[in-house]
């Protein structure tokens, strides 16, 4: 994916009305990321109609209805303080899909410039960046991120900011690389000997060049933080209760495996299958972005 | 190496490893004790893993009657004003030097004057104290006390190594890390919520009647993990298993169940005084509080949470047992009469409001249901759980709305009530305070007919379901998973782990 090579094809081809065309027809072809797609279009689906579907509010409780297995009346069963798990999954679906995806946002919109900085301008500015940078991929991920949303106090949109913190350097450090070999490229020894700005020269010459695998590691970066929000929210340290969140729905029902199996099977299915989701269709926009492979 | 060499030698290690673990005993706890301190503690985790470490003057039986354990014998004079206490010969610290009149005078010395006790308000009663020979303490008492006996049955009356203590004292070292007492096994290690261990004291008065060399206590606060635990052996006595998991233990030939009903409570306590905190509409104006527990569904939480295995109640104590007023029954859920109530307060809704609570699923779950019961008035409760020692000191430092705990319990009722709800109480962090309520319990410690003292005690229960500074909810049942295979256990209905005669 940082594949160096990629970048003067892409760069001369960057704007030429052909290409998305053809990274389409690429990933079209590609059933796994096909799959993926799908299962995460449904996932996103399902999320956005949760206040139109005809299900029980998900913090509605029911003290007759304790730990009932799947049912025609609640598909999924309900859980230790009879609520409806379906609903539960349902919103559950929101919160892991808002956490993945913002947080990748604050990730990119934080660590792409960082990147750009650093790699164009070089000199102090790339040595501060970078080392920074350093510093904290020498701190795994998730304890990172534990480290973070702890500090921050236990919410969700602390735990989307933590996620999104803990994620910026890899995304500082894979932009720079891109940077770093595109800047040397003839065009923008073109557009600087025609006199134009930085800001131009990093806006309209580097930036969709350095684009695309930025794209497919936000992609990848999106399962991770769903995972990372079920972590944490499984600590207690994301959503809070009432409100759903497959993780925290998986931190319950570990007390009631034997009692009530159910209870933990659907997060942690739903969970397997978005993760999944995303890194197959991660996987197969790399492939479909890669101009070396036909 | 031969090969029979080494297989001698593998067979050797096998074997030794094998008696070691045979002569462990692992008990899994609910919670990490706070300090190992007896003049710190408040946790009712650490008197379990005192109970094996430091011998105390009075014990109780199953019955929670008061039998002898380092005072043999005791006497009070005829007006109530002192009190001779006969104290064991033979008795060693676990750093050799003796216990003696003079070494229990000193540790209730301790335990009233170290600024940071917990005792001060347990012992206030005495006046004075003096080693009237060698094995002979008299306490020389301000007022008559009825409650003193049933204090040095607990924290307060627990035996440690006084020169130990004024050593660490002295030099600012915690005595609590390294606790020196007189029980029958002796502090070795404590990795902080991770494991206590003590080994077997040879020297101990009672030595012969415990059976293993070495006591590992293990905080596992997850039930579940401290069920499976248990199934697996890595456990061999879990306390506080889970009411939901009873039915299934109940069919495991692998373990046994035994069950106790607690003498203590569980509830609410709000912060009616202490801080900026305690301004709100729930810390200020007591309808707040009553709505609050109205809104509650106390028979409906007990089975949700608890399977209909715990006793719901009102009071400290719990309902049908000696000291409970039968004037005020368990109120029934009222959620109209609730948001009267919230309507003349003038409060502005939803209210919202902090509830800390321990980072144990089951709280978590009694979290959620409260939260779901107090929505339908008018509250908005955010739920924030922390590890108990942790909320056992913000709730000192004044920075909690509400917090979800309880009071395991003691014998005698002042224990149960005192500490808690008068102005200078050692666990009144919620800082209520109100004059009659000092006076009226002040008086029943003095009272030993029990008739006139459940008077006061019901005097007092009259102002407090006004005040409401405690919301009480229900009284727990006790049970204790142990595995297959360990002889001798009994439960007791304060809870605490007794391994005298206990063998595996």
């Amino acid at each position: 994916m940082t594949d160096a090579s990629l970048m003067p094809a892409a760069g001369a081809t960057a704007l030429a009305p052909r290409k998305p065309n053809r990274t389409w027809t690429k990933l079209k072809k590609n059933r796994s990321a096909m799959v993926g797609g799908v299962v995460v279009a449904l996932f996103v689906l399902i999320a956005l109609l949760a206040p139109l579907l005809p299900i029980p509010s998900p913090s509605a409780t029911d003290w007759g209805k304790i730990r009932l297995a799947p049912s025609t009346e609640h598909w999924m069963g309900t859980d230790e303080i009879g609520r409806d798990i379906l609903s539960r999954m349902i919103w559950g679906a929101r919160a892991s899909l808002m956490a993945g995806v913002i947080s990748v946002m604050i990730a990119v919109m934080i660590g792409v410039p960082l990147g750009v900085l650093a790699g164009y301008f070089g000199g102090w500015t790339d040595q501060i960046i970078a080392r920074a940078t350093d510093a904290l991929l020498a701190m795994p991920f998730l304890i990172l991120a534990i480290a973070l949303a702890a500090f921050l106090g236990p919410s969700l949109t602390n735990a989307m900011i933590a996620i999104g913190l803990s994620a910026v350097p890899i995304f500082i450090r894979l932009t720079r690389g891109q940077v770093l070999s595109v800047k040397t490229e003839d065009y923008v020894e073109g557009a600087r000997a025609i006199g134009l700005g930085h800001l131009r020269i990093m806006s309209h010459y580097i930036l969709p060049n350095v684009f695309p695998p930025i794209l497919v590691q936000a992609t990848l970066t999106i399962a991770t933080a769903i995972i990372a929000e079920a972590s944490l929210s499984f600590l207690g340290l994301g959503q809070q209760p009432p409100l759903p969140s497959w993780g925290s729905m998986l931190a319950t029902a570990r007390n009631f495996l034997s009692q009530a199996p159910w209870m933990a099977l659907w997060p942690g299915a739903a969970i397997f299958m978005v993760v999944m989701g995303f890194n197959l269709l991660g996987d197969g926009l790399r492939d479909a972005l890669d101009p070396k492979e036909t | 190496m031969k090969p029979t060499t080494l297989m001698m030698t593998l067979l050797g290690t096998v074997a030794i490893g094998s008696m070691a673990a045979a002569a462990d005993i692992r008990i899994g706890l609910n919670e990490d004790p706070d300090s190992l301190d007896p003049a710190q503690s408040r946790t009712f985790v650490s008197s379990l893993v005192y109970e094996s470490l430091c011998d105390r003057l009075f014990n109780t039986n199953t019955d929670m009657e008061i039998i002898p354990e380092l005072a043999t014998e005791w006497e009070f004079s005829e007006d109530g004003l002192s009190l001779v206490i006969q104290l064991r010969e033979g008795v060693t610290h676990h750093d050799g030097t003796p216990f003696n009149a003079e070494s229990a005078m000193r540790v209730l010395e301790r335990n009233q004057t170290l600024p940071t006790s917990n005792r001060r308000g347990e012992l206030s009663s005495i006046v004075g104290m003096e080693a009237t020979g060698e094995h002979e303490l008299t306490l020389t008492l301000g007022a008559p006390d009825v409650t003193l006996i049933a204090q040095l049955a607990h924290h307060a009356g627990r035996m440690y190594s006084p020169d130990a203590a004024a050593a660490a004292d002295e030099s600012g070292r915690t005595f609590g890390a390294n606790p020196v007492c007189t029980g029958p096994f002796k502090f070795a290690q404590r990795v902080e919520g991770d494991r206590i261990v003590l080994e077997r004291f040879e020297d101990h008065w009672d030595a012969e009647n415990y059976h293993f060399d070495r006591v590992i206590y293990q905080p596992i606060p997850d039930t579940t993990v401290r069920l499976a635990n248990v199934r697996s052996g890595d456990l061999d006595i879990s306390e506080r298993t889970a009411p939901s998991d009873v039915p299934q233990i109940r069919n495991d030939d692998r373990l046994q169940l035994f069950e106790v009903p607690n003498i203590g409570y569980q509830g609410i306590t709000i912060n009616v005084g202490n801080g900026p905190r305690a301004e709100g509409p729930l810390g200020s104006d007591a309808r707040v509080r009553q709505a609050l527990s109205l809104s509650i569904d106390r028979e409906a939480l007990n089975q949700v949470v608890f399977e209909g295995q715990y006793v719901v109640g009102n009071q400290w104590a719990a309902p049908g047992t000696t000291w409970y007023d039968e004037r005020d029954p368990v109120p029934a859920r009222d959620i109209d009469r609730a948001r009267e109530l919230l309507a003349e307060a003038g409060v502005e809704l939803p209210l919202r409001i902090e509830m800390q609570t321990g980072n144990n699923p089951v709280a978590m779950q009694q979290g959620q249901v409260i939260q779901a019961m107090a929505a339908e008035a008018g509250f908005e409760i955010a739920l924030r759980a922390t590890e108990f020692a942790t909320l056992l000191s913000e709730n000192a430092a004044g920075n909690f709305d509400m917090s979800q705990q309880g009071w395991s319990g003691r014998i005698d009722p002042d224990a149960n009530i005192h500490p808690f709800v008068s102005c200078e109480g050692a666990n009144n962090d919620k800082k209520y305070c109100v004059e009659e309520i000092d006076r009226i319990l002040q008086e029943a410690r003095t009272v030993p007919d029990f008739e006139s003292r459940k008077a006061l005690y019901d005097q007092s229960r009259e102002i407090l379901s006004q005040d409401m500074p405690l919301i009480y909810l229900y009284h727990i049942v006790y049970f204790y998973t142990v595995r297959q295979g360990i002889e001798g256990f009994e439960p007791y209905a304060d809870g605490i782990i007794r391994l005298r005669g206990v063998t595996g």
